[in-house]
């Protein structure tokens, strides 16, 4: 089987913005979001991305808070690791956490309306101006090169996608590179198989994409994505829930799920060490 | 002599149109979610082609195959996983999404399979299946399916309901029989039949179907003179058979074409329109 047959599953666990009234099962400590990272590696997911918590739910980019995530996570099992650098705050307090050395960190790839429309309210649950300048772009994917992470790019619209080029431009991207394509965000492209198909074509010859789809969408732009030949994530960042409506006790639940399709695609999931071959072709960053 | 009875299993030993409903509602909600067409008037659109290709294939069925690496394998109209394919290229086609023919077909299989998972919790019998399948122990007899091995053999134990009855069929269960896989390089046989009423040929060099019937034909000793085939779909399950030379009973359905009703019906004593399940004993095992 080609590593193109083959599917790297992620795991988003926690997220920064939902929390356990929402979904009891949504880690909040160092210690439940290790263990959540364990269930979603042992159901099949090759890497995990991280948001941090307090104690109380509240998001953190508190160094140290990573610092416990990461300790508890290795202790547990080798699943890659993959921090967030998006949200709110400055860029300056969402960069430290990143000479932890992950293998990943996602990289926000452009700025953007974020919202979310009530039809039957007509009116915006919330709206916000998600602004990623190319200055902090830049200042992020320097930081990753330093701190030898891999950028996950992420890209709520084809402009996002095409911005890669800068990137590239200055070396500081290594192929294959890693796109991650979120549908369905109001002032992002929609969550359509046509617009997942056409930023799939405008990603580099031999580059991995994947699609993150919000909540009930998941499923289907999964399968599409399957279809296309890119990977998946899932997990409770994302998604409460499994196909059948009923709410997720765990990543794991999600992930098991995930692998399911990948099994009726006729693809496999890509093992630990295939993902480590087929994103890290020529060794190096940082897999240990 | 030994005789042996080949039984197809989805739409003829089940009720394909009340099994299949949740199959059709979630591949169309899923098209929904890909297409863009979730909300209400869009969805209706969604709704209204489906509705549309399935009156068309209703009215002329003849017209309206299952294709298959571009060619037509099957009536498309007569159960809701042949039907599904050719309603939701329509819809993918009027949505222009999915255009290249590589990544629609993957699509349509993990849509396929993801969708038919749904049906497992829930089968719908025909009436008698279960005391045909027990009348059937002690003979030569199979289940021969495109569908997946476990998922028919998961039915039969839900039809068996830990009577034990039908215990003897679990282990006689082949699925991903690939009836519809035709291939021109295999020349044992006609390659093709002629119906009354149906314009284009009915293509009968399925090798994947036949191998796996000629396997079970070898281990119980017998020919194809020997064999009785019984299916809902003459096309898929029966042609290939009937070139061969073995008995063909066609369990007909409201949406079975006539042309295919007359057809079989004209083969007799070869053919036998089957209207009840308790007829299928002694139609196969007559000598």
């Amino acid at each position: 089987m080609s590593q193109a047959d083959k599917v790297i599953l992620s795991c988003a666990l926690t997220g920064a913005v939902t929390t356990k009234k929402h979904c009891p099962a949504i880690p909040y400590t160092p210690v439940e979001i290790a263990e959540e990272a364990k269930r979603a590696y042992e159901a099949g997911a090759a890497i995990v991305h991280i948001h941090a918590r307090n104690d109380d739910g509240s998001p953190t980019w508190s160094r140290d808070t990573f610092e416990a995530i990461m300790r508890e996570t290795k202790a547990r099992c080798p699943v890659l690791i993959n921090w967030s650098t998006g949200g709110a705050g400055p860029m300056s307090s969402r960069i430290d956490h990143l000479s932890l050395r992950p293998a990943v960190a996602a990289l926000n790839m452009g700025s953007m309306n974020y919202a979310k429309w009530s039809e039957a309210k007509k009116s915006f649950a919330f709206q916000f101006v998600f602004a990623n300048s190319f200055d902090d772009i830049l200042g992020f994917a320097k930081a990753m090169k330093e701190h030898g992470a891999k950028p996950e790019m992420e890209c709520f619209d084809t402009g996002h996608t095409n911005s890669h080029q800068v990137l590239e431009s200055l070396g500081l991207i290594e192929k294959p590179y890693h796109f991650s394509f979120i549908m369905g965000v109001l002032g992002g492209i929609p969550a359509s198989a046509r617009h997942l198909a056409f930023q799939a074509e405008q990603v580099p010859a031999g580059s991995r994409w994947k699609v993150i789809g919000i909540s009930r969408d998941q499923w289907p732009l999964a399968m599409a994505a399957l279809a296309l030949g890119g990977d998946v994530r899932v997990g409770l960042e994302d998604n409460f829930y499994l196909p059948n409506g009923e709410m997720a006790t765990s990543n794991g639940a999600l992930v098991a799920e995930a692998a399911r399709l990948v099994s009726l695609s006729g693809r496999s999931v890509a093992s630990l060490e295939e993902t480590k071959a087929i994103l890290w072709p020529n060794g190096g960053g940082n897999l240990s | 002599m030994t005789r042996v009875l080949v039984l197809d299993f989805d739409g003829t030993m089940t009720d394909a149109e009340r099994e299949g409903e949740p199959f059709i509602r979630g591949y169309l909600d899923d098209l929904a979610t890909l297409t863009g067409a979730r909300e209400q008037a869009p969805r209706a659109r969604l709704d209204a082609i489906a509705a549309m290709i399935d009156a068309a294939m209703l009215a002329a069925p003849a017209e309206h195959g299952y294709p298959w690496n571009g060619r037509l394998v099957a009536p498309a109209s007569v159960d809701p996983y042949l039907r599904m394919v050719p309603v939701a290229n329509a819809i993918l086609d009027e949505f222009k999404a999915f255009e290249h023919a590589v990544d629609r077909a993957r699509l349509h299989q993990i849509l396929f399979r993801y969708n038919y998972d749904k049906t497992r919790a829930h089968p719908c019998f025909k009436s008698g299946a279960r005391e045909l399948l027990a009348s059937l122990a002690g003979t030569e007899t199979f289940v021969v399916t495109n569908s997946d091995t476990e998922a028919v053999r998961g039915k039969i134990e839900t039809l068996d309901d830990g009577t034990g009855a039908l215990a003897w069929l679990f282990d006689r269960v082949h699925g991903y029989a690939q009836k519809f896989e035709v291939d021109d390089t295999w020349a044992d046989g006609p390659a093709e039949l002629r119906i009354p009423e149906l314009q284009r040929a009915v293509l009968t060099r399925r090798r994947r179907y036949h191998d796996r019937i000629q396997g079970l034909l070898d281990g119980a000793g017998a020919s194809w003179k020997d064999l009785t085939v019984v299916g809902d779909i003459f096309e898929l399950d029966l042609s290939m058979p009937l070139a061969k030379g073995a008995r063909v009973g066609l369990v007909a359905n409201a949406r079975t074409p006539s042309y295919e009703r007359k057809f079989v019906e004209s083969l007799h004593p070869q053919g036998k329109l089957i209207d009840d399940l308790r007829e299928i004993p002694a139609f196969a095992f007559a000598p």
